[in-house]
């Protein structure tokens, strides 16, 4: 007997993709062969985005001439456009190009894009996962996917629906039994830790100092979009704080205090709810 | 000894110190002038004035392919035509600009759009596509397996010698930087008689695709359609074993197979794990194994030589010199790779240039895929009216081992190889 639920997975960017489809409107024998689909979607972009490969996009981005247009396929626009959108409203907090951002130009129109200088190598490390988990959900929707969720690393994660039987999706932050829970229905959460010692010295560096950033130790999104979430929980490690400009995008964002009780929340948005459940409800 | 044929090693450049000769040649260029620049390709120094390509096909290859395009310069994506919608509006976002067709009637119609066409279907359709594109008098690039029949394969190799333009197929070892150079290492001393050969191919997938509304599963699913379908050693062998045919120069002459599924108990009759035993004439054996079930070791190649051994994984190259081997001097400036107990020196495309900056270990695997190589040789071609790395020919001939393959592997027989129908 076939199980209730359809896995897959892949290893790219670092890190480990899953996709699980509860519930569908193609038959049951299809949903392996949809999950698998949309994750070639995942290394897809792995290969366009590492810095680590000598023929990734990104790479290539690099070695092109100083302040002259390149044309971009409208993904990779959109990508950057909420890379200028995070690093606009952050106040250059998330800056892919590693504090040069101001020296990208992107016209979405044509599109494409000019790199001022060089030297301009861009990271897109902060908001890679979560704009392919958005490709994915889309791909996902397309295929008739009614009940899902996906991760990336289990820092980002997105869902379709509700699970079959109507609950959210239980995402459990943090380690340990007595963890907080977040309920996702149709939505996305991300989360970053600034890992290291004390007072802070993680491994997010502050674009504008270069230095390990020193706001937060932590921080939780909620939202619609994965990249949005996944832009600014990285951003929020910089700041430290609430953005006065938040993305409208944004459902809530979660400081580390709001994470102390153990239990959840009650969070409704318009993209995005979060509800209270109880702790044994347990981990996705 | 082999009838394999020599190439020795030679300066090629001009007067240069002893040390300054090995420099250069350490990473294994010396005398085989490669590419003027890894990085840029053939096509970077042609000025051509853009060649515009319509791309045939927008599932996974051809979004790759949309991807590399995107990469070449003197090339432009000006339209792209698939039969589906989704994967049709989706490619047209990889592709700024070009315009969409959902027909071949309507591409075929709009023929003054594009210069130049990319056939990147299911492999069964490559004959119909292949020569109704040959016959438009556009340059073509025909992806690889060439076809899933010898017939066809015979079909389009015709239609291909006939045709005026420039038709090149996706053989994409013949274009890697990486693979030429170990050729020539091959051909030389360095490797000197063959011993054996082996090859694999190991991925972890199923090979199933979504069927969506109205969709016909066969036509989908082609790869697992056994009547159609030339399995492992066709789809994925073919890229492999043309890489011992180029090496070699000539073609392994009987085949044995086996096959079973290990991991997708699905109901499918296409194996998801095989192994093939290629021998030629001379005795000299190579033994390929491809699987869907495991994607330990990925993709390689291993020529084992009296000499040396050489590995290949499509943008990587290694030698492993025995001890007994006579050296050459440029070796103790190469760079180096451990595996395990072994130390490989590292084959280094455009070392030249990269030792003379001091560059070299900043060449250790190629800046671009070899299917990047395979499509900027043929714009290069558009560009110069040079012959491309593969003819169409050769691509026949290539797929034909890779059926003969397929062949050997559902029959658990030793196959002959025929190649008199594409020769």
């Amino acid at each position: 007997m076939s199980e209730s639920f359809e896995r897959a997975a892949c290893a790219a960017m670092g890190t480990r993709f899953e996709v699980v489809i509860a519930g569908c409107d193609a038959p049951r024998a299809q949903w392996g062969a949809i999950a698998e689909d949309t994750l070639g979607l995942v290394s897809d972009w792995h290969g366009r985005l590492t810095r680590f490969e000598r023929g990734s996009y990104v790479r290539w981005l690099a070695d092109q001439p100083s302040g002259e247009p390149i044309g971009v396929d409208r993904d990779f626009a959109e990508l950057l456009g909420v890379c200028a959108r995070v690093w606009s409203a952050s106040g250059g907090a998330l800056d892919v190009a590693g504090g040069r951002f101001g020296d990208v130009t992107l016209d979405a129109r044509t599109p494409s894009v000019m790199i001022w200088g060089p030297g301009v190598v861009l990271d897109f490390g902060a908001v890679a996962k979560g704009f392919v988990i958005d490709l994915v959900i889309d791909e996902l929707r397309a295929a008739g996917v009614t009940n899902a969720i996906v991760h990336g690393g289990t820092s980002t994660v997105r869902a379709i629906g509700p699970t079959p039987d109507g609950r959210p999706w239980a995402v459990r932050v943090g380690d340990g039994d007595d963890a907080p829970v977040v309920g996702l229905v149709d939505g996305s959460l991300s989360v970053s830790r600034n890992d290291g010692g004390a007072p802070v010295a993680g491994h997010v560096i502050d674009p504008k100092t270069g230095q390990p950033a020193a706001g937060a130790p932590f921080a939780a999104v909620l939202g619609e979009s994965a990249a949005v979430c996944d832009a600014w929980s990285t951003a929020l490690i910089v700041t430290g704080a609430h953005p006065g400009a938040m993305d409208s995008q944004l459902t809530s964002i979660l400081p580390r205090a709001s994470l102390g009780d153990g239990g959840g929340w009650d969070i409704q948005g318009p993209g995005a709810h979060a509800v209270r459940l109880p702790a044994e409800v347990g981990a996705a | 000894m082999s009838g394999q044929g020599r190439a020795e090693l030679g300066d090629g450049g001009g007067p240069l110190d002893r040390r300054a000769f090995m420099v250069r040649t350490a990473g294994g260029l010396a005398a085989m002038s490669l590419v003027p620049s890894v990085a840029l390709g053939r096509s970077a120094g042609m000025n051509l004035e853009g060649v515009r390509v319509a791309v045939i096909g927008a599932g996974r290859q051809g979004r790759d392919i949309l991807g590399e395009l995107a990469r070449i310069p003197g090339a432009s994506v000006s339209a792209v035509c698939d039969v589906n919608e989704r994967r049709l509006a989706s490619s047209l976002r990889r592709a700024a600009g070009a315009k969409g067709y959902a027909s071949i009637d309507d591409l075929m119609g709009a023929s003054g759009e594009f210069d130049a066409v990319i056939v990147a279907t299911p492999t069964p359709t490559h004959r119909a596509i292949g020569e109704r594109a040959i016959a438009s008098g556009k340059h073509v690039y025909l992806e690889c397996p060439l076809a899933h029949t010898v017939e066809d394969c015979a079909a389009l190799a015709s239609a291909a010698r006939s045709s005026g333009a420039v038709v090149a197929a996706g053989l994409h070892g013949r274009a890697n930087p990486v693979y030429t150079l170990a050729r020539g290492f091959f051909l030389s001393d360095s490797v000197r008689d063959t011993v054996s050969l082996r090859a694999q191919n190991n991925r972890k997938t199923s090979w199933q695709m979504p069927v969506r509304g109205g969709d016909d599963d066969k036509l989908v699913n082609w790869r697992l359609n056994p009547e159609v379908s030339t399995g492992l050693a066709g789809e994925w062998g073919t890229q492999q074993y043309d890489v011992f045919n180029w090496y070699r120069g000539s073609y392994p002459t009987s085949v044995t197979g086996w096959g079973s599924t290990r991991l997708h108990q699905d109901g499918r009759e296409i194996p998801d794990t095989i192994m093939t035993v290629l021998e030629w004439d001379d005795g000299v054996v190579l033994e390929y194994s491809a699987t869907l079930a495991n994607s330990y070791g990925s993709k390689y190649e291993v020529f084992h030589g009296t000499n040396a051994a050489i590995k290949l994984s499509w943008t990587h190259g290694w030698m492993f010199k025995e001890a007994d081997a006579p050296t050459q001097g440029w070796e103790v400036y190469a760079n180096r790779q451990q595996f395990h107990n072994e130390e490989g020196i590292t084959l280094i495309a455009g070392a030249t240039q990269l030792a003379e900056q001091g560059k070299l270990k900043e060449g250790v695997g190629l800046p671009n895929s070899s299917l990047w190589y395979a499509l900027d040789d043929w714009v290069a071609s558009i560009g110069d009216g040079s012959a491309p790395a593969t003819s169409v020919d050769e691509a026949a001939r290539a797929t034909a081992v890779g059926i003969a393959a397929h062949r050997a592997v559902m029959s658990g027989e030793r196959t002959k190889i025929d190649l008199s129908a594409v020769s």
